[in-house]
């Protein structure tokens, strides 16, 4: 899985082998630097992942710090270093829910379509300072799958293959939720999107 | 199919552009935080690895000195009050003979084995260095014309911690 090569500075070249490479040498020689560069290209997935759980960037964060210090301590347990996207996936996952128990909203959310009809609401009465909230609203009502589709797509830019390998899922499958994500999440942000009708 | 690529060439979709625009508002700013936490969680390690690492050692040192100590101060006693002389009017004085043996001399070998890397839990590499002591020491009684010899042995376990940058 190619991982945030693309946007980083620190002079790291080429795509999933020289990841694998560097969790051998993380994993072999307990290389902490290795893994320090691990982290630098694995971090956006893992808070895309962590984010679409939780909902928030600030759990995502601590989430993902958590998951890649547990990363850390269990890397002799990885079998595959070239499996290692997927597997830091499944850990930031775990963590995520974790998290998600402790942190339990004591309000009723709902169902998915009043959730909907909540999101359709709050974007009705968009400003500039409303439009996070409208956004994260529209997102809180697609399923924790569909969600990680989404967001690791809009915000890694990985590919309906690569965001499979990572979610255990097939390039078919990723586009066919990704489909139906936007048909959901269009008119919830229709005003956004468009702009207020002029009366 | 991989319909990112697809849609490369056909003009951006304005809720693609508002769904990657809201995400990297939220989310970029977090990027970073977890290195410098990995980076600080293995400094803090190192930090706490190195003075656990040099109590241990002290600790170790020190045990084997009371040992030796004991060892010697218990060989003299010994010799200085056996069994038939226990009841002898010039205990005392043998006492006093024996604490005055003469040294003849301290014969010091060691070896140190390097027995490779081991992971110590939550603190990372460490290289485990075994270092053998055998410490002979020699005594003369010149009252019974006894010489005396004692070896310790000691055994210190160092685990140094690996640098890895």
């Amino acid at each position: 899985v190619r991982l945030s090569d693309g946007r980083h500075d620190d002079g790291d070249e080429g795509g999933s082998s020289e990841l694998t490479k560097l969790v051998s040498r993380a994993q072999s020689r307990g290389d902490s630097a290795a893994f320090a560069a691990v982290i630098r290209r694995c971090e956006r997935m893992a808070l895309a992942v962590a984010y679409a759980h939780l909902g928030d960037a600030s759990r995502a964060a601590d989430a993902v710090q958590e998951a890649l210090l547990k990363a850390w301590q269990k890397l002799g347990g990885l079998e595959d270093p070239a499996r290692f996207g997927a597997w830091l996936c499944h850990i930031v996952r775990n963590v995520s829910v974790d998290l998600r128990r402790q942190f339990k909203p004591t309000e009723y959310i709902g169902s998915t379509d009043e959730r909907a009809v909540i999101g359709s609401q709050v974007c009705d009465e968009v400003d500039s300072g409303e439009r996070r909230e409208c956004v994260a609203a529209a997102l809180s009502t697609l399923d924790d799958v569909s969600r990680s589709v989404v967001v690791l797509r809009y915000y890694e830019d990985l590919s309906s293959r690569e965001i499979g390998e990572l979610l255990g899922l097939s390039a078919a499958a990723v586009d066919m939720r990704l489909t139906r994500a936007r048909q959901q999440l269009r008119p919830l942000l229709s005003e956004m999107i468009e702009g207020p009708a002029i009366v | 199919m991989d319909d990112r690529e697809d849609t490369d060439s056909l003009p951006a979709d304005p809720l693609e552009t508002l769904l990657r625009g809201h995400l990297r508002a939220e989310l970029e700013p977090k990027v970073g935080l977890a290195e410098r936490r990995f980076l600080r969680e293995i400094n803090r390690g190192r930090r706490r690895s190195g003075s656990r690492l040099a109590i241990w050692a002290l600790w170790a040192t020190g045990s084997a000195m009371a040992a030796s100590v004991g060892i010697v101060w218990g060989v003299i006693q010994h010799r200085a009050t056996p069994a038939h002389m226990a009841s002898r009017p010039d205990h005392a004085a043998t006492v006093a003979s024996a604490q005055g043996m003469r040294e003849l001399g301290e014969v010091v070998e060691y070896s140190t084995i390097d027995e490779g890397t081991r992971y110590v839990e939550n603190e990372g590499p460490a290289r485990q260095l075994r270092r053998q002591v055998l410490q002979t020491s020699q005594w003369y009684d010149p009252d019974s014309g006894a010489q005396i010899e004692i070896t310790v042995p000691h055994e210190q376990v160092m685990l140094i911690g690996m640098p890895s940058f």
